[in-house]
């Protein structure tokens, strides 16, 4: 089996793990505390005078980011059919393919989406900018720098992040898959997730409409300290008012 | 050709089309009612799992919800019995059979439910795949006493707005106490995923519809953070898109849903908002986007049928008579009425009234300097409850209060307990401390004023920030009367 048929490995060649990937980006705290990366410093610690103003910057990640396009769309044409093999046992379901397409282009629209904000955000600092880069920055990146993915058609591939968010969010799908389908289990649907989150005793916890979860999150905002708007559920009055009734 | 020769061929002509159809009408009667012995049964046993495995439903969520009212109704009583039995139908929607279904359901031994028993109304849709395979895919609780719904068509003539009438969809109006909001019902395309909920508000602010879309996105992106939320654009209803009257505003943003487990394409939904002042038309489409986009047409049809009624009302009596048809109230200045529950009080003086939508039957809400509040709620007797009682309102007041922090305090002068008034009513007025507060600006000291009748539970709660205020409030719940 070469690395192409499993979603666990990375396609630069080392096994992809998403869970340690997240626990490596620190948290917002962490973050702040970051050093700058020594290529940034001067030696007394501040920001080098000769770095790349934002624009330069931004341009260099589109064009990275459009060789990155490129390269992806010669893999998404190659995609579906050697993912699909691997799912074998069980059968993939009819809509897995457009499914597997969808999240890949739901993924890019995400990035384009984070991407297209720095244009209206404030221009960031140097200070943040480095330190975002840093942050992202995974430990290995210096060994892999220099590796290169090759497509099936023979064309190399410049690495990137993405990519491995990519193979990440197709792993993640699979091993759900996986998991429902030798379990048995149907996933709940969007009406079920609201209404686990609604307090039993209420009526809405019943509701059949995501409206009613909406409504009463927004009528919590408009008057945060009012008791009394939602009517108490009948069945959990009669039941004895406990807290286990779902 | 006259009538006398017209009606035999006319007759010769269908009879031989329209006799398999009563027919197969008939085999459909039969088989569900049999599906209903079925289903009377494994409710019986407990088995809401057995129960819920009978269905391949069209839509899920639906299913799940009324999985989990089972569940609830299962637990009143070990031993429970359930007859069921069709009061409508069966009709022809689409690819399915519809009919209304009443459940009775007994508790030995429980003396708190109606002599009568428990009483439910259903939808529940089948499909017919053979003379003697009935499988059901579609059921909901629907309310036994249904407002503003005829033909599949929901017309509300003071909240201004008619949809539905089209082939294929049913129209399930559902309760306030469930939906929070105004009135609301949800029309669901059968043999689908395809659903359309509509509901009505009423805001004492003239918001922009892109504003309320954005509004209800928003909450809707803080209870599923994983939804990605779309930019709002000038979608016009169809039937207004020439000529939009004036006052009238509307919206539209898409909210793509992922799924759970990615094993499904996500849910897409579509707030659809018009605004005409401070009246609010809010149309949520959902489905799968690939079911949205196959069925495109019916959808534009049900969108093709939702209009305003009128079109030159003030937009103050646009927000004014959903309120007095709905709840029943009105405010005269700082003075509320309420014809329907026969109830008056009067607000401090000075303070600032509005009549508030949400679940209860009416709520009403002074604001005074200072930030003082005082709220007027009504709430209606709980569904399937037979009655108010002072045991279900102590047990319903105090579990609602712990969960919010709070307590009576006992050392307060004025708990005495519950009263027994002239007219057969129980009063109770009592001050609340705040022991666990949910927020820094939670207000430490409140006062509550309940009043309890069979059928209806009156709550005035509020609190001030000075003694001054605290005792126009205290004037102000002296006022409450049920007339």
């Amino acid at each position: 089996m070469n690395h192409h048929d499993d979603p666990h490995v990375d396609p630069q060649g080392a096994p992809f793990d998403e869970i340690a990937a997240m626990r490596r980006f620190p948290s917002e705290r962490e973050w702040l505390d970051l050093p700058l990366p020594a290529e940034l410093r001067t030696a007394d610690g501040e920001e080098a005078a000769s770095m790349r103003d934002f624009a330069d910057r931004v341009l260099q990640r589109l064009r990275d980011e459009r060789a990155c396009d490129a390269g992806l769309a010669e893999l998404d044409r190659a995609l579906p059919r050697e993912l699909l093999q691997q799912f074998a046992p069980p059968p993939a379901t009819a809509s897995f393919v457009a499914d597997t397409a969808a999240r890949i282009a739901a993924d890019r629209r995400q990035r384009w989406q984070r991407m297209l904000a720095r244009y209206v955000a404030p221009e960031p600092s140097a200070a943040f900018v480095s330190r975002t880069l840093a942050a992202l920055r995974e430990p290995a990146d210096g060994d892999r720098a220099e590796a290169k993915h090759t497509t099936p058609r023979g064309r190399a591939v410049e690495p990137g992040p993405r990519r491995g968010l990519t193979y990440g969010l197709l792993a993640a799908a699979a091993a759900l898959l996986l998991w429902f389908a030798l379990t048995g289990r149907r996933s709940p649907t969007l009406v079920e997730r609201l209404a686990d989150r609604a307090p039993v005793s209420l009526a809405w916890s019943e509701a059949t409409t995501p409206m009613a979860s909406i409504l009463a999150r927004i009528a919590a905002d408009e008057e945060p300290h009012t008791l009394f708007d939602e009517p108490v559920d009948g069945l959990w009055l009669l039941a004895g008012g406990g807290d286990e009734l779902r | 050709m006259t009538a006398a020769r017209l009606t035999p061929a006319l007759l010769a002509t269908l009879l031989p089309v329209l006799a398999p159809l009563g027919r197969a009408q008939d085999a459909d009667r039969a088989g569900i009612e049999r599906l209903l012995h079925e289903l009377d049964d494994l409710f019986q046993r407990g088995d809401i799992a057995g129960y819920l495995a009978r269905f391949e439903p069209d839509e899920p969520g639906s299913l799940a919800m009324r999985g989990r009212h089972l569940r609830r109704l299962i637990q009143l009583g070990r031993v429970r019995r359930r007859a069921s039995t069709i009061v409508q139908g069966p009709h022809t929607i689409g690819e399915r059979s519809l009919v209304r279904v009443r459940h009775v359901m007994h508790f030995p031994g429980r003396t708190d439910i109606a002599e009568g028993g428990l009483v439910e109304d259903s939808y529940l849709a089948v499909r017919c795949d053979g003379a003697d395979t009935v499988v059901p895919t579609f059921a909901i609780e629907v309310p036994p006493a249904t407002r503003c719904v005829e033909g599949g068509r929901l017309r509300c003539p003071p909240c201004n707005y008619e949809i539905g009438g089209v082939d294929g969809f049913l129209c399930v109006p559902l309760r306030r106490s469930r939906t929070l909001a105004l009135e609301a019902a949800s029309f669901y395309l059968l043999g689908t995923d395809v659903v359309c909920d509509v509901s009505v508000r009423v805001d004492a602010r003239q918001t922009p519809a892109a504003e309320v879309a954005q509004q209800l996105a928003g909450a809707f992106h803080r209870i599923e953070p994983d939804a990605r939320i779309g930019v709002p654009d000038r979608w016009r209803p169809p039937m207004h898109a020439a000529s939009p009257p004036p006052g009238m505003d509307s919206a539209r943003l898409v909210v793509e849903v992922p799924s759970a487990d990615g094993r499904e394409s996500g849910c897409r939904t579509i707030f659809h908002v018009v605004t005409f002042g401070g009246l609010q038309h809010l149309l949520l489409l959902r489905g799968r986007a690939s079911s949205l986009a196959r069925h495109r047409d019916r959808v534009e049809a049900l969108f093709q049928s939702y209009m305003l009624l009128e079109l030159d009302c003030s937009e103050a009596q646009a927000a004014a008579r959903p309120l007095r048809h709905h709840t029943g109230g009105v405010l005269d200045g700082t003075t509320y009425r309420n014809e329907l529950f026969d109830v008056e009080m009067h607000g401090p003086d000075g303070w600032h009234a509005e009549q508030r939508v949400g679940g209860a039957a009416f709520r009403v809400r002074w604001t005074g300097p200072k930030h003082g509040q005082l709220w007027l709620s009504g709430l209606r007797v709980p569904d399937g409850v037979p009655a108010w009682n002072r045991r279900l309102a102590d047990r319903w007041i105090a579990h609602h209060l712990r969960k919010h922090g709070l307590a009576i305090d006992d050392d307060a002068e004025d708990d005495g307990g519950w009263h027994e008034q002239a007219d057969g009513s129980l009063t109770r007025t009592c001050v609340v401390l705040q022991e666990h507060p949910e927020r820094p600006d939670s207000p430490a000291r409140r006062v509550l004023h309940l009043a309890l009748r069979p059928d209806l539970l009156l709550l005035a709660d509020g609190y001030a920030r000075t003694d001054r205020q605290e005792r126009a409030l205290r004037a102000a719940i002296a006022t409450l009367r049920r007339r």
